[in-house]
């Protein structure tokens, strides 16, 4: 991305920004809340429109969302309440002309299987989250964009579903970008932590070997090292 | 459910009794027929009197003048998803023109249309068109944004983003104006069928209801009364609360 300007009214949230994402790599985002993080995100996706600059994807300039970035949210609304947990993850395939990864591959992985007719109403916000992983990753896309997607679950599935996603991440090879709050979920996910302050993103990558295991005192340190740098 | 259907049963059993027992009391068949010879009369006219034609008329014509208005509604949501502006102005039509009772605005729709269907579509469109948009606007306005990303993600245009998200995403409050304005279009209907009289070559429920009261034939009154509650009925029992369990109980959105 180059020179991203990015306003809303008067205020300026990035000014001149320039990065690179390397093209299979999991990058976790921190920073202070308010500061952009999500903001970032939208842009790489097309979601959010630039002020100024240009966003190059595989050497070609882009303005729209497509299916290449998929993006997952951390709102459980983003599930289509009249589908099928099968239905739901299916949904991608019946509206783009691809081949797909295979269905019952995915529910299998995902531990979806027992709840494939369930309607969303049904499903646990940690199913939910596996469910949207799911409908994201069946058409292949070179890119998942994340907003603190596991943010709203409780501990034990936040790290079941961390596993989850690194096991998604070892299998299908795609580039992730990832925004968290949570410093520890940074470190446990990502090749590269990029820390977010006022118009200046550091980027470090991960000493931390796999698998990462929080209660390791290098762990920690690290941890304790990235949080000061946060501004 | 089924408890609920035999209490409603019995509470109708009641009812009939009830009118025979007081019919009986007051004792004027001009004012008030017993149950029985409503039964009888509601029959013989079944089967003589074309009841079910004059029916079928008023029915026939709420129906398509509900999927007009349906298609109506539904040109107009997609057009306001589209564009504000196009919000803003049927929105604003919406605040004068919904409180019209749909009988206040019949004189126009007759200078307009002249004394005939065209009039009673005009009408039942009137009548159906502001509650489901007020329905629809609400819902859209609250429609998760996320979904309408998952739809931009997938590179669909802003037509299929309709069909297969807007639509299904905005069900609960479309069927909830449909049922409130089906509800309005019904009495408007008949009230502009007793107005009308015979357009081509017969009229609808209300025009029947006229011609019996001006001969006198109180149970036939009753018998057209009983037929206006049968398709109410109908449509609610039947139609209605068919598609709400089969979508909306279904996806979990009734509370
Ligand atoms: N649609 C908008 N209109 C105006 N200002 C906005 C809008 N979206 C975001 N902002 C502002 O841009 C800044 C960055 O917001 P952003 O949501 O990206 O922060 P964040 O780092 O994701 O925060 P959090 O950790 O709380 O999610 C904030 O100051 C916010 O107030
Ligand atoms: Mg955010």
């Amino acid at each position: 991305m180059n020179n991203i300007t990015k306003t809303f009214g008067s205020k300026v949230v990035f000014r001149n920004l320039n990065i690179e994402i390397e093209q299979g790599k999991f990058i976790t985002i921190v920073g202070k809340s308010g500061i952009g993080k999500s903001t970032l995100l939208g842009i790489i996706g097309s979601f959010e429109k630039v002020s100024d600059g240009k966003i190059i994807f595989e050497d070609r300039e882009i303005k729209k969302p497509d299916k290449n970035r998929i993006m997952i949210f951390q709102s459980f609304d983003q599930l289509m309440p009249w589908k099928t947990v099968r239905e739901n993850i299916e949904f991608p395939l019946k509206h783009l002309d691809i081949e797909g990864l295979d269905i019952e591959n995915i529910l299998i992985e995902l531990d979806l299987k027992d709840v494939e007719n369930h309607y969303p109403y049904q499903l646990s916000g940690g199913m939910k989250q596996r469910v949207a992983i799911g409908r994201s990753i069946i058409t292949k896309p070179r890119m998942l964009l994340m907003d603190e997607p596991f943010g709203s679950l409780d501990v034990g599935t936040r790290y079941n579903l961390q596993r989850l996603l690194m096991h998604v991440w070892d299998a299908y090879k795609m580039t992730v970008v990832f925004v968290t709050h949570d410093v520890n979920e940074a470190v446990v996910l990502g090749n590269d932590i990029w820390i977010l302050n006022e118009n200046e993103i550091l980027q470090i990558a991960n000493p931390i070997m796999k698998p990462r295991d929080i209660s390791d005192v290098n762990f920690q340190i690290f941890v304790r090292e990235l949080v000061q740098k946060i501004k | 459910m089924y408890f609920m259907k035999n209490k409603k049963l019995l509470y109708l059993l009641l009812l009939i009794v009830l009118w025979q027992i007081i019919s009986m009391i007051v004792d004027q068949p001009q004012l008030m027929p017993d149950s029985i010879s409503i039964f009888q009369k509601f029959w013989e006219e079944m089967i003589n009197g074309k009841l079910w034609l004059y029916a079928f008329y008023s029915f026939a014509a709420i129906i398509i003048g509900l999927s007009i208005s349906i298609i109506l509604s539904l040109a107009i949501a997609l057009l306001s998803i589209k564009y504000t502006w196009s919000m803003d102005f049927f929105k604003f039509l919406n605040s004068i023109l919904h409180p019209l009772p749909g009988i206040a605005v019949l004189p126009v729709l007759i200078i307009w249309f002249g004394v005939g269907y065209s009039s009673i579509f005009a009408l039942i469109i009137h009548s159906v068109l502001w509650p489901i948009l007020t329905n629809l606007f609400s819902a859209i306005e609250t429609f998760p944004k996320t979904l309408s990303k998952v739809g931009d993600n997938y590179e669909m245009g802003i037509l299929k983003k309709f069909i297969f998200i807007y639509i299904p995403g905005t069900m609960p409050s479309f069927i909830a104006g449909i049922k409130t304005g089906w509800a309005r279009a019904f009495r408007a209907v008949i009230s502009a069928e007793m107005f009308f009289g015979i357009i081509g070559s017969s009229g609808g429920i209300g025009w029947y209801l006229v011609k019996k009261r001006a001969f006198l034939d109180t149970s036939g009154i009753f018998a057209g009364l009983i037929v206006i509650i049968l398709i109410g009925m109908f449509l609610e029992s039947f139609i209605f609360d068919r598609i709400e369990k089969l979508t909306l109980e279904k996806w979990g959105f009734k509370i």
